[in-house]
């Protein structure tokens, strides 16, 4: 063992030895001296920042609703005092707009905001007549107690915003009362952080994620493979490896602890730098995140891989730069196959992945990843209908189509859409979701936009009566079907007539006791009896409906530890509760207490939740691809298939599951015997996706997706959000990260290639 | 323990070289020979002969084609007969990073020697080796000598019953020569079996018991040095004084070799294939002829005149 040892320990003396050691740890050194001053602060929030609104096109229709006349109080008092600008700016949004909602643009958004910010330095912002009616917090009421002249010029700010937030509570959801700033050197920035303290820690660990996996897992590893690359053929030039070899020591076990000795140069290097970022992070932040000390290991093995290659070609070439040039070679094909399968992946298989089936009598309805309305039709997929980009978003990525249901009596699809990443934690441009009604006529589909729903409008329901119910901030709404032209007045001579008073598009139906929920909201419909359980800030509600057709909270029950989102579905008798971390609560009805716990998809975000229309089965799909069919009361789930998209059951109370992209596969719900198969015929690019790109990928080796695990490490998320970097809508399209796969693969590499090197060093004649 | 300290038998080696191993070269034919322990064995042949290849099957970094070969009673490249084996290579390469005593450590450590062992013995051999004052520095600023005493140090450091040198004194200048032979007999005083691999015949024939002459992977001769030297026909010389027709006429039907005659009437003359009683009977009819021998050399061929004359023979039969 001596022997072996020995090399080991002249492998670090020789990293020592190494000038580039000492030059890449000063350049760590500098990093981390840059990154050490680097601090978070809250500070009372004082000013609105565009963030702080969570609806724009409600508060512009607000402010103009005041320009005709319609609507007094605080909201007239801002309007009279403002700009012409301010002015203007509100009725060129309404008017420009053809349809609703009003044109919020990134302008009109900045002249709006200044305007507020400006109003809420004047001294005289808050006027007790005109704040009459509005329900102040107890913040505001303990300022006003003390006497406006007796606070200082930052708690009068300070109290007219928390004024203004009273006058605005659905408008302005999401403005806190502290903001976090960045700190260097003592120094806080002006404009605050887009996201709260408890978004901190995700966000930090992205960042981490992004500086480590280029600094250490790209410079680091290629610095290393120049620096290590003359080890090996040094040690196996004449007269260096004879004299090694005369020595009492297996050769090819000297291989083996010569190159694990190599690694040597970026273990230290990875180790010094991590563990000095984890120090930066517990002492400056307060984040002692431990699990960043798996990625020293991680990033190891990063270089193992490379290393056994260059390694296997210094033994065959003794020659360093040989074996750099098939390091080279070999990352540079590792790449090119790891990137064309991501590329057809993302512009080619994913957006035709189906995220939701909608059986309708004999015909199947589906959705499609990039938002395409489909029909099953010839043994193919039919777009009935293109989706439709909203005005303000970045384009379709990250938004959710939230349904469809199908209203059988007026053979119309109702859908919301709705942008990905909308809540009371993070969001880049407030817009609310908008609904849109597909009827069937004259032998095709047609789009159009319905009404405004109601603010926060989430969710979307048939009940078995048919009627279509929405899920918002305010509670449950029925809508009445009619399109936003349809409720117009008609045209004459190319000018619109007012619209005659009528009966409004969404009927509120309760709860009565006042339900108010907080984005991000669960909900799910007992398809038997059109009963509703909503999860919403940590409350898991019951909401019976009554003989009149109103819901009424018939049980709740809170679970303190659920901070984050979560996916329901229900029967009359069970609620599956599906958390963000992947265990699924199964609790029984009307008590909603605790049945049983399972952990069926790992990790991964839970996706949606299903029922049978008879409430025998339930399916709970995560994101990982993984469906697990819950049975009777007891019984363990059943998991099904590893790439699920979507499921459903149909009225038969058969199971339909989509998988591979664009399959969907009908089977029995009670033996999940298969019973019908839907398989459109594939394309070419998806061909050469699956019969070349795919087998070649799974036998390659993944050096580059070792930083999918750095991010699972510090994350502990087995899927990755498409769209904003922090979404908190389960419903959005997520990409599964294949955390063992990679690992598994570039590990047999690694065994593969030292083997083959073990073996001919072992027969070879020095 | 036997008394051999290294066994050869009718050893092989064929190299393959080529796109399949098409063309084969033989380096080594059948070679069969004996080192007894405790001696200095000189390994001699001219480039290419198979010395190094010999080296390296008996030390398990080349693998034999046919034959038998032992290393202090182990088969050649056994891990057991190479703990008891210190090498040092033509040419060998010391990491750069290293010092002179963390050289040693590291060749100790792969000896299987722990630290304080090296440390105990490391002053006293870098002494004798000459590099007393020069532990503490890199080895990048050894000259090619002072590396090539450092590589002998490093053999010597795990006190091994069998040294195997390949060119020792490569770069040394004649001082250093000098105290490495002084050094060799040293160890052979001590016991320790020496195996010599070297160009420089001078050096062989003045420290070497034994010797044996490759070429073309041939073993052409082994033997003892006076065995070596007295293969070849024995001549005499005889430096006479007297008449030339006289000598002439004593050394008629004897092959001459060399007749020279000075103007002081004294003659030298080399010659071939007499046995001792021809010698004597010579010696006799020239005094009879009042004939005076001033001299009577028995003539002795050096190391480099036999090895020169045993691998041209070769050449020659060969062809």
């Amino acid at each position: 063992m001596r022997p072996y040892l020995t090399v080991l320990k002249d492998s670090f003396h020789e990293a020592f030895a190494s000038r580039v050691l000492w030059i890449l740890l000063a350049v760590s050194t500098l990093v981390l001296m840059a990154l050490a001053p680097l601090g978070l602060e809250d500070q009372r929030a004082t000013l609105l920042r565009r963030s702080s609104v969570s609806d724009w096109p409600a508060m512009i229709e607000g402010f103009y609703a005041v320009s005709q006349g319609q609507r007094e109080g605080p909201a007239k008092w801002i309007w009279d005092r403002g700009s012409d600008r301010f002015q203007e700016s509100i009725i060129a949004s309404m008017t420009e707009a053809e349809e609703d909602p009003p044109v919020v643009t990134r302008e009109g958004v900045s002249v709006l905001l200044e305007e507020l910010n400006q109003q809420l330095e004047q001294d005289d912002f808050y006027d007790a007549a005109v704040w009459s009616e509005t329900v102040l917090g107890p913040d505001a009421k303990s300022l006003l107690e003390r006497g406006i002249d007796q606070l200082s010029r930052d708690e009068r700010v300070y109290l007219h915003r928390l004024v203004l937030i009273a006058a605005f509570p659905n408008e302005i959801a999401n403005a806190p009362r502290e903001e976090l700033h960045l700190s260097y050197l003592g120094y806080t920035m002006d404009e605050p952080l887009p996201f709260n303290r408890a978004m901190a820690e995700p966000m930090i660990k992205q960042l981490l994620v992004a500086v480590m996996s280029f600094l250490v897992g790209i410079v680091a590893v290629f610095v290393a493979i120049l620096v290590t690359a003359p080890i090996i053929p040094h040690t196996f030039e004449a007269g260096a490896v004879d004299l090694l070899l005369s020595k009492p020591v297996i050769r090819w076990v000297l291989f083996l602890v010569k190159f694990f000795g190599g690694c040597a140069f970026i273990l230290l290097n990875a180790g010094y730098f991590i563990v000095g970022l984890w120090l930066i992070l517990g002492v400056r932040f307060d984040l002692w995140s431990h699990s960043l000390l798996w990625c020293i290991p991680l990033f190891l093995f990063l270089f193992i891989i490379y290393y056994s290659v260059s390694a296997f070609a210094a033994v065959l070439w003794k020659n360093a730069i040989v074996s750099i040039v098939i390091t080279i070679l070999f990352w540079g094909t590792c790449f090119t196959v790891g990137t064309a399968k991501g590329l057809i992946e993302q512009f080619a298989i994913n957006p035709g992945r189906i995220v939701t089936l909608v059986p309708r009598a004999d015909v199947l309805t589906a959705v499609n990843q990039s938002g395409h309305l489909l029909e099953w039709r010839d043994n193919a997929w039919e777009t009935i209908l293109e989706p439709k980009r909203r005005d303000g978003a970045p384009g379709f990525l990250g938004q959710v189509i939230i349904g469809p249901v199908f209203d059988v009596e007026r053979k119309q699809l109702h859908y919301l859409q709705t942008l990905s990443g909308a809540g009371r934690r993070f969001r880049f441009l407030g817009a609310r979701p908008s609904l849109s009604v597909v009827s069937w006529s004259a032998g095709s589909w047609t789009h159009a936009p319905g009404p405004n729903p109601p603010a926060g409008a989430s969710w979307i329901f048939l009940t078995p009566q048919g009627e279509t119910l929405l899920v918002a901030q305010e509670g449950v709404f029925r809508f009445d079907g009619k399109t936003a032209e349809s409720r117009q007045g008609p045209k004459l001579f190319g000018f619109r007539l007012p619209a005659a008073e009528g009966e409004p598009p969404f009927e509120p139906l309760g709860p009565d006791e006042g339900l108010q929920l907080v984005e991000p909201f669960a909900a799910a419909m007992d398809s038997q009896t059109g009963n509703l359980v909503v999860f919403s800030d940590g409350v898991l509600y019951w909401l019976e409906r009554n003989q009149a057709g109103r819901f009424g909270i018939a049980a709740q029950r809170a679970f303190p530890e659920v901070d984050e989102p979560v996916t329901l579905g229900c029967t009359s008798t069970r609620v599956v509760m599906a958390q963000s971390d992947g265990r699924v609560l199964v609790l029984g009805l009307p008590g909603l207490q605790d049945q049983n716990a399972y952990r069926p998809g790992g990790k991964s975000e839970p996706y949606q939740v299903v029922a049978a229309p008879d409430g025998s089965m339930l399916a709970a799909l995560f994101h990982n691809g993984t469906l697990a069919v819950l049975g009777a009361a007891g019984q363990p789930p059943r998991t099904l298939g590893r790439d699920v998209s979507a499921a459903v059951f149909d009225v038969q109370g058969n199971l339909l599951v989509a998988d591979r992209g664009t399959r969907v596969t009908t089977y029995d719900s009670r033996s999940l015997q298969l019973q019908q198969e839907r398989d459109p015929e594939q394309g070419v690019l998806e061909m050469v996706y699956r019969f070349g790109v795919l087998p070649l990928y799974t036998i390659f080796p993944k050096p580059g997706e070792l930083s999918n695990i750095v991010n699972y490490v510090l994350t502990d998320s087995e899927t990755q959000a498409m769209g904003p970097p922090v979404a908190t809508d389960l419903r959005q399209a997520r990409v599964k990260v294949d955390i063992q796969g990679p690992l598994w693969s570039s590990l047999a590499f690694v065994v593969v290639t030292l083997s083959l090197t073990c073996l001919y060093i072992w027969r070879l004649d020095v | 323990m036997t008394d051999t300290a290294i066994e050869v038998e009718s050893l092989e080696k064929t190299f393959k070289d080529g796109w399949f191993g098409r063309r084969s070269i033989r380096a080594l034919r059948k070679i069969s020979f004996e080192v007894e322990r405790g001696s200095i064995f000189g390994l001699l042949g001219p480039n290419g002969a198979g010395k190094t290849t010999l080296i390296k099957i008996l030390l398990g970094l080349v693998s034999k084609s046919g034959g038998r070969a032992k290393l202090l009673g182990q088969p050649a490249g056994d891990r057991r007969g190479r703990a008891q084996v210190g090498y040092l290579p033509e040419h060998h390469r010391i990491p750069r990073h290293l010092k002179g005593n963390s050289a040693l450590a590291y060749y100790g450590g792969l000896s299987g020697m722990n630290p304080a062992e090296v440390g105990r013995r490391r002053e006293d051999l870098l002494r004798r080796v000459g590099l007393g004052e020069w532990g503490r520095v890199s080895v990048r600023k050894y000259s090619k000598g002072m590396l090539q005493r450092l590589g002998l140090a490093q053999a010597m450091l795990h006190d091994p019953e069998l040294l195997i040198l390949d060119e020792p004194t490569d770069g040394v200048d004649p001082v250093g020569r000098s105290e490495l032979r002084t050094l060799l007999q040293q160890l052979k005083e001590d016991g320790k079996t020496i195996f010599i691999n070297s160009h420089l015949l001078q050096e062989v024939e003045l420290v070497c018991d034994r010797v044996a002459i490759l070429d073309h992977g041939n073993l052409l001769r082994v033997g003892t040095l006076s065995e070596i030297t007295d293969q070849r026909e024995r001549e005499i010389e005889f430096v006479v004084r007297g008449a030339e027709s006289v000598v002439r006429e004593v050394f008629s039907g004897v092959s001459i070799a060399d007749w020279q005659r000075d103007a002081s009437d004294v003659t030298q003359i080399r010659v071939q294939g007499l046995d001792q009683s021809q010698v004597n009977a010579r010696i006799d009819a020239l005094r009879a002829q009042q004939v005076e021998l001033v001299s009577l050399i028995p003539a002795r061929d050096s190391l480099e005149e036999a090895f020169l004359e045993i691998v041209a023979g070769s050449e020659a039969s060969s062809q």
